[in-house]
């Protein structure tokens, strides 16, 4: 059995530590998606109070946005495509290149499409879609194609974008905490993020490659 | 037959032969005993009782439900109290040569011999294998305030990814000790 830390604080500009009063754990991964319960256990024996009520859900992932362009700084509206993308949970898109900005989740709106319409929302043919095979994301069997809509966000840092592509993610984990009217963001968790980038570099050059060995 | 002399407590296969050349196979077991206990876990043990410890050690043997047991007590004060009765013993259970497992008592009924309860005071945990003969190891288990848990920072995840999990925890400092977690 793996004995981990239990409790932890952190020292504040040199004060000394308070005592610990949280226990720090990681989530487990697991197959499949539904409702667990995390119990905490002082000694590994007894598991003593209530446990935690606790979901676990698939992750969101980006298959493709559209537009994959626009003005730099008007709030123009993106559809996300992708899959695990659930309006009641926690989610977060960010949009940037080196600064990420968040989108707040005020901005986020839920659309379900069917399949049909998804193939429609591609702006292509299906015919377009068999050879650009390179952009498309297999489903698995019962696994639902979801779409989001976001406002963008001013273009971050043109400067630094020189007008070329922004990255966009969507995740649960990047909690972005305002700290302030300077807009300092803190990232509070220190994880890997859960995000898919979509790099529409990459994305285009993908296309215009297998558009040619058709 | 004489049991041979042999240097170590161990748990040995005793098997019979007629003629000096086929035994029998029926995996039955001599027990040299001599018990010393190594390590008891968990340390830190419910006020409510009933936390299944084991004990670790040498010299284990299977020597039957009414022989095996165990005794708290105190390195101090000696022997303890509990429900009247001193020293302060329950019924173990052998689990391996190695290994056997003791459930705890509710703090409630352990006490001093001057009827003080024994907090959240040290207290040792013997075993015996045969005859009420003690070990003497002083391996100290401690009673604790269960912590509360009270908050979770989120109450859902991906399947598929590992994130940090904060519970918000009162440990009861001011009754527990900070060394012993």
């Amino acid at each position: 059995m793996e004995t981990m830390p239990l409790g932890s604080s952190y020292a504040k500009n040199g004060e000394k530590s308070p005592d610990p009063d949280t226990v720090v754990c990681p989530s487990a991964k697991m197959k499949g998606i539904g409702v667990g319960s995390l119990a905490v256990s002082a000694n590994g024996v007894d598991y003593e109070g209530d446990s935690f009520v606790f979901y676990f859900h698939e992750a969101a992932d980006i298959y493709r946005i559209a537009p994959q362009s626009g003005p730099k700084d008007s709030a123009s509206r993106i559809k996300l495509i992708g899959g695990g993308l659930k309006e009641n949970r926690d989610l977060y898109a960010r949009l940037g290149n080196y600064r990420l900005e968040p989108i707040q989740r005020e901005q986020v709106q839920k659309v379900l499409w069917s399949q049909e319409e998804y193939l429609d929302s591609m702006l292509m043919n299906n015919q377009d879609l068999r050879q650009f095979k390179a952009v498309q994301h297999k489903l698995i069997d019962k696994e639902s194609v979801e779409t989001l809509y976001i406002r963008a966000s001013e273009a971050p840092t043109p400067s630094l974008t020189h007008g070329g592509p922004v990255f966009m993610a969507v995740g649960q984990v990047i909690e972005l905490d305002v700290v302030g009217e300077g807009s300092k963001r803190r990232l509070d968790t220190v994880d890997e993020p859960a995000v898919n980038v979509t790099d529409t570099t990459v994305q285009e050059s993908s296309v215009s490659e297998t558009a040619t060995t058709p | 037959m004489y049991i041979p002399k042999y240097t170590k407590p161990d748990i040995l296969e005793v098997e019979m032969s007629m003629n000096g050349r086929d035994f029998t196979n029926d995996k039955v077991t001599y027990g040299f005993y001599d018990a010393f206990v190594i390590d008891v876990s968990p340390r830190l043990i419910s006020k409510r009782g009933g936390t299944n410890m084991h004990v670790k050690g040498f010299g284990f043997v299977d020597s039957g439900a009414a022989e095996i047991a165990s005794k708290f007590g105190s390195k101090d004060s000696g022997d303890l109290v509990c429900s009247a009765q001193s020293p302060c013993t329950n019924s173990a259970k052998f689990v391996d040569k190695h290994t056997i497992s003791v459930v705890s008592l509710p703090q409630s009924v352990v006490n001093y011999k001057d009827g003080v309860n024994i907090g959240e005071d040290p207290m040792t945990v013997e075993v015996s294998v045969y005859n009420a003969l003690y070990t003497s190891n002083e391996i100290e288990v401690h009673y604790i305030y269960d912590p509360e848990y009270k908050k979770l920072n989120r109450d859902n995840v991906p399947r598929n990814m590992q994130f940090p999990l904060i519970v918000t925890t009162d440990f009861h400092w001011d009754k527990n000790d900070k060394e012993l977690f």
